[in-house]
């Protein structure tokens, strides 16, 4: 392959890197301003099959919803974190409360 | 020594084995990244080094280019430019990496893996992987600026 066409299949690999970089990554900003803020708005409901929420802004990825909470990860609520992850306490359907798990 | 240093870095054998294991890393971490972009998105924007738009940005690139820059490493095409752009890019997580662990302990660090959060991965072990990537980039482009010198040397002889 002779060094120009090495050239121009380099400048067009690049810009179509670039492209769809750019698009993708404002797609995921307009649906990022959709995400539930759950550490400074109180206890708010969170769907069960919610991806992503947003803590003091950040977002974060959930890992998972439980419905208890044992009292030796009491430090772990968001911001803090334990192992890669902390909770946020979240409403439930029913009206009682849960705890999301979100990544750190 | 300088000689026997380009010599041993230089030998066909290792020359393969620095491209295979840097463009082989770089192609596996851009795997799972180019698969769940918005979860890569997400461990980039709460490293809160880049604001939020801009770290989305590159949490969209960084994979492609470290896929492209990987498979370019181990085909051959642009050795010295790839493998010095793959350091650069090996230095930007260094720094990152500090620069996030003066906050607290790194959870997942979004290196590799995407999907195996809940995991915390130590600060030293994180740096000294980095360190030999990034040993292994510098050695390619060194040595592949050294290789395109001697030749033009040679060529201007006879």
């Amino acid at each position: 392959m002779s060094k120009k066409i090495k050239h121009i299949a380099l400048f067009f690999l690049v810009s179509s890197a670039f492209l769809y970089a750019a698009i993708a990554a404002n797609s995921f900003v307009n649906e990022s301003s959709r995400y539930i803020e759950v550490c400074a708005n109180g206890i708010v409901y969170v769907p069960p099959n919610t991806k992503f929420v947003k803590c003091y802004g950040v977002i974060r990825k959930v890992i998972r919803f439980s419905d208890v909470l044992t009292e030796s990860i009491e430090d772990c609520r968001c911001p803090k974190c334990c192992d890669g992850e902390c909770y946020v306490v979240v409403a439930s359907e029913n009206g009682g409360v849960r705890f999301l798990w979100a990544s750190c | 020594m300088k000689e026997k240093f380009l010599i041993f870095f230089n030998h066909k054998l290792v020359q393969f084995s620095a491209r295979l294991l840097l463009g082989g890393v770089f192609i596996y971490a851009s795997i799972d990244k180019i698969a769940y972009p918005k979860e890569f998105a997400a461990i980039v924007v709460r490293y809160q080094i880049l604001p939020e738009k801009l770290a989305i940005y590159f949490a969209f690139l960084l994979p492609w280019v470290e896929l492209f820059l990987g498979i370019f490493v181990i085909l051959g095409f642009f050795v010295r430019e790839s493998a010095l752009s793959l350091s650069f890019l090996v230095l930007i997580f260094i720094t990152a990496i500090l620069i996030r662990s003066l906050a607290g302990p790194i959870g997942d660090c979004g290196c590799f893996s995407i999907t195996s959060s809940g995991t915390t991965q130590s600060i030293a072990f994180l740096i000294f992987r980095d360190v030999l990537f990034l040993l292994c980039g510098l050695i390619l482009a060194l040595t592949n600026k050294a290789k395109k010198l001697r030749i033009s040397i040679l060529s201007r002889q006879y």
